[in-house]
């Protein structure tokens, strides 16, 4: 499990440097975002889900959700949840789960092409594999994936500074994390 | 047999309807864990979570689900892989001691409610009926809540 790094000091250790990463993803609206570009100089504070995953993913998310409320959705902060099944989770389908979150600005859901994705999530460490796959009576194949279970925290110069195990980290620690720095 | 299991954070909606069937032993349990299901779009998948208590003299077990929303219904749990990956899997014919209760609360058991046939929102309800070998055919309706 990945703890927090870093807790009281002012300078976090960089747990990746991610400034020079080019990246082209889609957004929920179906816009492009050039990653890490499109965010710089905010924090952003990113987790990793797939939509068919109700239980695990939704902790994530609501994670996310809870330190937005309680930093009062401030401008510098984005907030991205991007998943790792983009064959499956396409804008239109991550509008629907956004939707069901009621959430508002400054906060995206990313995919993105597949092979983009792939490397993305290698540069992130994020990893995936397919596990449970269940036929329905159509004989239509449904998969599950098991994944890391991961939010993460980067500066406005696009460096990893936190990192998260993101369905049971309280989201009082990643504000108290956010704190020390911003 | 069929038992309708009704849950705490139901009793003040049911005392307001009516058509609810109230036949046989309502085993009500204090348990502070809310009943409920998230909401999803039609298609996608969802989770609903409630605490049952086996209140036979026997073990009991719990041999399939179907629900009112969904094509597939299976109890899963969530559960973190040797190398350290969240992944899901199928709990089948899942035991409950007597006396005991099967706690659903996200992270852990869930009823996983596969390609729901219609959008759940906040304010609709999702029935799950869970066949068990000794308690039979046990109903259970819970509120869609917002996932947040
Ligand atoms: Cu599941």
């Amino acid at each position: 499990m990945l703890l927090p790094l870093c807790i009281a000091c002012n300078q976090p250790k960089i747990i990746d440097d991610l400034n020079d990463a080019s990246f082209t993803l889609v957004n929920q609206e179906g816009e492009k975002i050039s990653f890490p570009e499109d965010y710089k100089g905010k924090y952003v504070v990113m987790g990793f889900i797939y939509t068919h995953c109700p239980d695990i993913c939704p902790l994530i998310t609501r994670n996310m959700v809870k330190i937005q409320e309680e930093l009062g959705s401030p401008e510098d902060v984005q907030f991205v949840g991007v998943s790792f099944d983009p064959g499956r989770d396409t804008p239109e389908v991550l509008k629907k789960y956004k939707n069901a979150f009621n959430l508002e600005e400054n906060f995206d859901f990313l995919t993105a092409d597949s092979t983009v994705m792939t490397a993305f999530l290698d540069s992130v460490r994020v990893r995936t594999q397919v596990s449970l796959s269940t036929e329905n009576e159509n004989g239509e194949k449904i998969y599950f994936l098991n994944h890391s279970d991961k939010i993460m925290v980067l500066d406005p110069k696009s460096r990893v500074i936190f990192e998260y195990g993101g369905s049971m980290t309280k989201p009082e620690y990643i504000i108290e994390d956010l704190a020390t720095v911003r | 047999m069929k038992n309708i299991f009704i849950l705490l954070p139901l009793i003040l909606s049911l005392l307001s309807c009516t058509s609810q069937k109230k036949e046989a032993s309502a085993s009500v349990n204090g348990s502070t864990s809310e009943a409920w299901a998230r909401p999803a779009a039609k298609g996608a998948m969802s989770a609903a979570y409630f605490t049952y208590t086996n209140t036979l003299d026997t073990a009991d077990t719990l041999s399939s689900l179907s629900s009112n929303v969904s094509m597939m219904t299976q109890l899963h749990e969530s559960y973190m892989t040797d190398d350290g990956l969240a992944g899901m899997r199928e709990m089948k014919n899942q035991v409950v001691e007597s006396n005991e209760q099967l706690v659903l609360e996200p992270g852990g058991l869930h009823v996983m409610l596969m390609r729901l046939t219609n959008d759940l929102a906040e304010g609709d309800s999702v029935t799950v009926t869970l066949n068990f070998a000794q308690a039979g055919e046990v109903v259970v309706t819970v509120p869609v809540k917002p996932a947040n």
